[in-house]
């Protein structure tokens, strides 16, 4: 009675552990299918776990869970409750209605109460397999190590966070598996039942991985060695990546927070065929936050356009005969157009309606009945501008007094918080210039000197109460493009010039030519952000403040005879900044090529990648599993085999070899020296029989005598499988 | 096992107690035509063993005490003039018996040596101009003091060469010592010794061992336990050729013995020291390193692969 007594309340703990790590696995499945039944389920759980622990008669058992498992149904799917009229007609319903669609192959049409019913016969398999490991096996690793996988799994690629479950996990399945470890132990000591005895070795046990798992849960811990795989995995996949996860680079909508560091992701965007290089916009930003952008509010209009009509926009266009056309093959198609600068009119096959939001002149796609539309491809017709330096030169500080008009107010505003030192910088930096002009680039320079860095890593995010900008400029210095154009537009605000920021694509990476254009190619690493300012009597015009980034503004010096040294100033600085661009860019062309000549097989692979990625992983898991296992099925399968053999010597020899190769396995491996006897000898010791010695007589004569004798292969055979058996148990 | 010797081993053991392994490679060498050199010190039954052995096989035993002023013409024998017959008249020595115990052999002059080695060897003996073939079976057990040194002819290498196996007897354990005082108090067992084989008999079984096959892949493997021996960085000279043949005729013995009609690798690695050691000159250092020719033959054969497969298939 005692000893029954020990053994239940074991057998109770390792179920109330089993019970714990289910409810883990459980979790996640739940919050991701959205299911909501957790409770039930969990109750199911504990049902059957309990009907196991009492060794309810298996009739018995299978009749309340099937009976649970009804109430179940009934009470989620039916609208009646179980105990009326109704309840058996709508079970029959349902019955009826499933099997006519698995039947038919149509498994789109099963019904969620089905699907119920499916899991939890899965969860009742699962508990007697796990019922089987604990009292069967006494070992529950391989189960253990599945969860913390499933669960490590899910937490990398979804949005279930394991950060506790993971924990827990791990110490209650060390727990167990030590609990079992310990019990397997008394048994093989053949110790009788000893229930103190057992407790001696477990509360130590269970002390120590408490112990360990609170330290190293409390320890301050480095981060990640490794980098989310994620990104990479959804690049491979060819996934969108935009406005999906905070850490990835792309251009995403929700610019309100800023800073922090940026995983690269090589996502291709889209593909651009044209002669001129340029700066891809999307939309712009006015408000600054001191943390980041938003939009300011207000009323604005809409404009709608239909295709190969022109586009007004706030920027200014070149004249028509340089009029040329980019054709854009979009890879993620999204619902709103990718502009450039000097852009008139976009042409696609389909009409739909281009409607510009005049807030942030987001130009959004939609279809004539106003839902919103994918393009995969348009030609968008533009004319870049040339701006006049006289022009340009021609507007001197004073004549930003001019612009007062209240439209331009969400040009100039800026938080109240601002630090006053960001104002006196500004003013630093423009106050001896003769134009706005160069007021502007004066602003657009100071990042190239001063000390600061480009980097997508090492990038801080401000805390509360700190200015992104004011970090930026005077505390980190390092940062990449969001700092670069924050700073510039809160500067460029603070010395009273008009300014916005603008985001869209940097002009990407040159690919193949053909037809005398030049085809870039657009990846969500090339998701930039930069500045408009505006300067009086000539309008917007984009200012490139990033370092290692080229502006792509084109400025007409004619007019400059009487400075002809401002030409040659400006002839080398064009100069440096061609070969940073190059420096950038020569490794991704060597991959574009590649990925050219396997198009198509690449596309092909890129749309199945999920499923690819399952296989792999299967394939990998069951060719670990089944090395693993070897020492068991590889002989079952030899014994099978060779049943079906002659018997003759031939087979005799392969068959001994065989056994050889089988004995190395489980370890007891003939050394150089060793002659077949020795070692057959230490094989019968080892495995405690005499066959080795027997065949191996036979075999030293198939090998090293010349007339061969009548052997009893029949014999011989069932000692060769005895043999093959005592290695597998 | 061989029923045959198996009867034999049985006689020895009546009078030899704890010493099967001395008496089974005794009827090796003697199944192989070989002799033996027993390195041990005198008293532990040596001759003993002999005589059992002989009179297993209703041999004639001879017994030469080698002095150092023993001459060749002991051993061999001598022609004697006979005043009655105006003739003379040929007296064989010792060496002319069956089985013959030449007792501590590096006691006399390496001209007596040779007299003894010559005849193991060839089987014969030349006196006055007369080659004289010594009957089958032959075989000599020639025993050797490993104590005593003042006085002694090491045999020569080449002398070594020619006995087929060297052999130590050591002594008796503690309860193997009291039997054989138990069987000492009465009488002499040796003499309740019976002939189980004739000499025909053993001459058959000579010819039987021969017919012991050894496949190539065993050939194979003595030779490389051979070469290796020459190849060692302790030895200054390997074994011969000879000391191969030695081995394979040996292991054919054995395996005989053992009642197959095949060598194994077994047969030739329990043989390999006791064929091997004594032709081993070993260099300074392994003396040095305390390390004997027994233990770098074990060394060798730890090391090379035994053959598991059919020559061919090798």
């Amino acid at each position: 009675m005692k000893k029954s007594l020990g053994n239940f309340i074991e057998l109770a703990i390792a179920y109330v552990i089993i019970f714990l790590i289910l409810r883990e696995w459980l979790i996640p499945v739940m919050q991701l299918t959205n299911t909501g039944l957790f409770h039930l389920f969990l109750v199911f759980i504990g049902l059957s776990l309990v009907l196991s622990l009492f060794q309810v008669h298996p009739i018995l058992s299978g009749l309340v869970k099937f009976g649970y498992v009804t109430w179940f149904i009934v009470f989620v799917y039916s609208e009646s409750p179980f105990f009326s009229g109704q309840t058996i007609p709508f079970l029959m319903h349902e019955w009826k209605w499933n099997m006519t669609a698995i039947f038919s192959g149509d498994f789109g049409k099963v019904s969620d109460s089905f699907r119920t019913v499916l899991f939890v016969a899965l969860i009742w398999m699962l508990i007697y397999l796990i019922h089987h490991w604990i009292t069967v096996r006494k070992n529950i690793f391989y189960f253990f190590a599945l969860t913390v996988f499933f669960i490590a799994t899910l937490d990398t690629f979804s949005d279930y966070d394991g950060k506790v479950a993971i924990v827990k996990v791990l110490v209650l399945g060390l727990i167990m598996t030590g609990f079992l470890f310990v019990k397997r132990l008394w048994l093989q000591t053949d110790a009788p039942s000893n229930f103190i005895g057992k407790w001696k070795l477990v509360i130590p046990m269970i002390v120590s991985v408490m112990l360990v798992s609170g330290v190293a849960f409390y320890l301050p811990k480095a981060g990640p060695t490794w980098a989310d795989p994620v990104p990479f995995i959804k690049g491979v996949a060819g996934q969108d990546g935009i406005g999906t996860g905070e850490k990835t680079v792309g251009y995403s909508e929700d610019d309100s927070q800023l800073g922090g560091p940026f995983q690269g992701d090589n996502t291709l965007i889209f593909t651009a065929s044209t002669r001129d290089r340029h700066y891809w916009r999307i939309d712009t930003k006015d408000t600054y936050t001191s943390k980041g952008w938003i939009l300011s509010e207000g009323s604005f209009g809409k404009n709608v356009y239909e295709t190969n009509t022109p586009i007004q926009t706030s920027l200014q266009v070149g004249s028509p005969e340089t009029e040329r056309q980019v054709q854009m093959d979009i890879a993620v198609p999204m619902p709103f157009l990718i502009q450039t600068y000097g852009m008139i009119s976009v042409s696609t096959q389909d009409s739909p309606l281009f409607i510009q939001d005049e807030h942030t002149e987001k130009i959004a796609i939609e279809q004539q009945n106003g839902d919103s539309k994918l393009l995969s491809n348009y030609t968008i017709s533009y004319s870049e501008p040339v701006f006049s330096m006289e022009q340009l030169q021609m507007a001197d500080p004073s004549t930003l007094k001019t612009v007062d008009h209240p439209s331009f107010d969400r040009f100039l505003q800026l938080p109240d918080t601002l630090p006053q030192r960001v104002g006196n910088l500004a003013q630093e930096i423009t106050q001896d210039k003769a134009s706005v002009y160069d007021q502007i680039k004066a602003v657009e320079k100071y990042f190239s000197s001063h000390g600061f860095r480009y980097d997508k890593k090492e990038v801080a995010i401000p805390s509360e109460g700190q200015d992104y900008v004011d970090q930026f400029l005077f505390d980190t210095k390092v940062g990449y493009c969001d700092n670069f154009s924050t700073s510039m537009v809160v500067l460029l605000r603070s010395a009273g010039i008009p300014a916005r920021w603008v985001k869209g694509f940097a002009p990407g990476n040159p690919g193949r030519i053909s037809d005398g254009l030049q085809e870039y190619q657009i990846t969500n690493d090339n998701a930039h952000s930069w500045v408009e300012a505006y300067i009086p009597g000539t309008g917007w015009m984009e200012f490139e403040p990033t370092i290692g980034f080229s502006g792509n503004v084109n400025i007409d010096y004619d007019i400059e005879q009487d400075t002809p040294q401002q030409e040659q100033v400006l002839e080398p600085e064009k100069k440096q900044e061609q070969p940073k661009k190059e420096e950038q860019e020569p490794k991704k062309e060597s991959s574009s090529s590649t990925t050219f000549s396997f198009d198509s097989v690449w596309t092909w692979v890129k749309k199945h990648i999920y499923v690819w990625i399952a296989l792999v992983i299967l394939m990998i898991i069951a060719s670990i599993t089944l090395f693993m296992q070897r020492k068991t099925w590889i002989p079952k399968m030899q014994v099978r085999a060779f049943r079906k053999k002659e018997a003759d010597w031939t087979t005799f020899d392969a068959s001994y070899h065989v056994l050889t190769k089988q004995l190395s396995r489980i370890g007891l491996r003939r050394k150089d020296g060793e002659t077949l006897r020795a070692f057959a000898t230490r094989v019968d010791e080892s495995l405690e029989t005499e066959e080795m010695q027997k065949l191996t007589a036979v075999y030293e004569q198939h090998i090293y005598g010349k007339d061969k004798q009548e052997v009893d292969f029949a014999k011989l055979k069932e000692s060769w499988e005895n043999l093959i058996n005592r290695t597998i148990s | 096992m061989n029923s045959q010797i198996q009867s034999v081993l049985e006689n020895i053991e009546k009078v030899m107690i704890g010493k099967r392994e001395v008496a089974e490679l005794s009827i090796v060498a003697l199944l192989a035509k070989g002799h033996i050199l027993l390195e041990d010190v005198p008293g532990v039954g040596k001759t003993m063993m002999v005589r059992a052995l002989a009179k297993s096989f209703e041999a004639q035993f001879k017994r030469i005490q080698f002095t150092p002023d023993l001459l060749p013409s002991d051993v061999v024998g001598v022609s004697i003039y006979n005043p009655k017959t105006l003739e003379f008249e040929f007296r064989p020595g010792p060496i002319m018996g069956d089985v013959i115990l030449a007792d501590e052999i590096n006691r006399t002059s390496p001209k007596t040596q040779s007299a003894l080695l010559e005849g193991m060897e060839e089987a014969s003996v030349t006196i006055d101009g007369k080659t004289l073939t010594i009957n089958q079976p032959f075989f000599v057990m020639a025993t050797q003091n490993p104590i005593e040194h003042e006085g002694t002819y090491p045999l020569p290498e080449a002398q070594l060469d020619r006995f087929l196996l060297k052999i130590k007897m050591g002594y008796p354990s503690r309860g193997q010592e009291v039997e054989i005082l138990r069987r000492a108090e009465h009488g002499k067992p040796i003499e309740k010794i019976e002939a189980v084989l004739t000499v025909t008999q053993l001459i058959e079984l000579q010819e039987l061992v021969q017919g012991v096959h050894v496949e190539d892949s065993v050939k194979n493997y003595m030779v490389e336990l051979a070469t290796q021996t020459r190849e060692n960085n302790y030895v200054h000279l390997g074994v011969s050729p000879r000391a191969t043949i030695a081995l394979m005729k040996a292991s054919q013995a054995y395996a005989f013995i053992k009642g197959r009609s095949f060598v194994t690798p077994d047969d030739v690695q329990y043989l390999a020291p006791f064929v091997f050691s004594h032709r081993l000159i070993l260099k300074p250092d392994a003396r040095y390193d305390n390390v004997t020719a027994e233990e770098i033959i074990e060394r060798i054969i730890a090391k090379i692969p035994v053959p598991t497969k059919r020559f061919a298939e090798q």
